[in-house]
């Protein structure tokens, strides 16, 4: 595994990766600025093999591996060389397209952790009146990612670090419930143009059914009509059953694209 | 209506794709859309999108994509 210093090194190292053909994969969505942060903060390393590179995010105490392979014998064999370690990986695409990407996973010793199932809400604004939650200030970060770090599957919903929602908050993105002084619920939230992607929706479990999430979410969809945001998105696990019904009573429905968690714990595999 | 709106319109029926030019900016694609709009277009026009050609730049409004086609000896 060799650290990935900056954007051009990782341009050189899928440079290498033979002319894409149908058989092409890939699992890496992350935009060039993304990967430029992640390089920035010496969280990158890259395993390259002759026709595949996996690109390796450090977490909290595993790596998330995106892939950039030539086709899918390439990307096991790629897999087949990762040293010892927790490894977890999204497989996202329409739910019949992932069974062949995901045997490769399966072949090299990971198996299925939970599915996400992404939902969206197109249009439908306006009508919501703004839940009055508040936009947290920059020092209140700390805090939040205190509460994510109880409430959240950290293998399924990345906990962001302090110093990025630092930055959310600054930037007006994430929103805050208290209840006798401690948070007990946020919102983090980021519009492009006519789109917003709804990123991460929690209520502490001690103070559920107070009213908490609906505040949020409806200071969320009051921002979003404010903009004139078009469609919503966000992703749930999906065997859920009360966050699905949730995300359905504010209009979302699953439109059918799925993100699939490998995960590959330490010793599961030699 | 060209084939490159109408496949576009079919991702995202929602947004009237010849008003911008910058679908990712203006938020009626985002990176899982692109992964979509390019198998969609390699279907509809028998080609191979190479790997390093899947960015933004290629695909960020209708005369970007219909330019990528030409490149890729494909006439929209």
């Amino acid at each position: 595994m060799e650290l990935l210093r900056d954007w051009d090194a990782w341009q050189r190292r899928i440079g290498a990766v033979p002319r894409a053909t149908a058989t092409y994969t890939t699992n890496l969505y992350a935009p060039r600025d993304q990967i430029e942060d992640w390089c920035a903060a010496g969280r990158l390393h890259t395993l390259s093999t002759e026709r595949a590179v996996l690109l390796l995010r450090a977490d909290r105490g595993f790596h998330r591996i995106h892939h950039v392979a030539r086709d899918l014998p390439a990307l096991a064999d790629a897999l087949g060389a990762l040293p010892a370690g927790t490894y977890t990986s999204d497989l996202v695409g329409q739910g019949g397209q992932l069974e062949d990407v995901c045997a490769a996973y399966s072949a090299n010793g990971f198996a299925v952790h939970t599915v996400l199932q992404r939902m969206t809400r197109v249009g439908g604004l306006g009508a919501d009146h703004d839940g009055e939650a508040t936009v947290a200030a920059p020092g209140e970060a700390a805090e939040v990612v205190v509460l994510l770090e109880r409430l959240l599957d950290r293998f399924a919903e990345p906990v962001p670090e302090v110093a990025a929602l630092q930055r959310e908050a600054h930037d007006g993105r994430l929103l805050i419930v208290r209840r006798d002084g401690v948070i007990a619920g946020m919102l983090l939230y980021e519009i492009k143009g006519r789109m917003a992607h709804l990123r991460l929706w929690h209520v502490d479990d001690n103070a559920r059914g107070l009213g908490v999430g609906r505040r949020l979410m409806r200071s969320f969809l009051a921002r979003c009509a404010q903009v004139q945001v078009q469609r919503l998105v966000l992703w749930v696990i999906g065997d859920n059953a009360r966050s699905v019904a949730i995300y359905r009573h504010y209009g979302f429905v699953p439109d059918g694209l799925l993100d699939r968690i490998m995960i590959r714990h330490e010793g599961a595999h030699r | 209506m060209s084939t490159v709106v109408e496949i576009l319109t079919q991702i995202r029926p929602e947004f009237d794709f010849s008003q911008s030019s910058d679908f990712f900016e203006d938020g009626m694609l985002d990176s899982f859309d692109l992964v979509t709009l390019v198998s969609e277009l390699d279907k509809a026009y028998g080609i191979s999108i190479d790997g390093l050609q899947i960015v933004p730049e290629n695909f960020q409004n209708v005369a970007a994509i219909e330019a990528f086609l030409s490149r890729n000896g494909v006439v929209p």
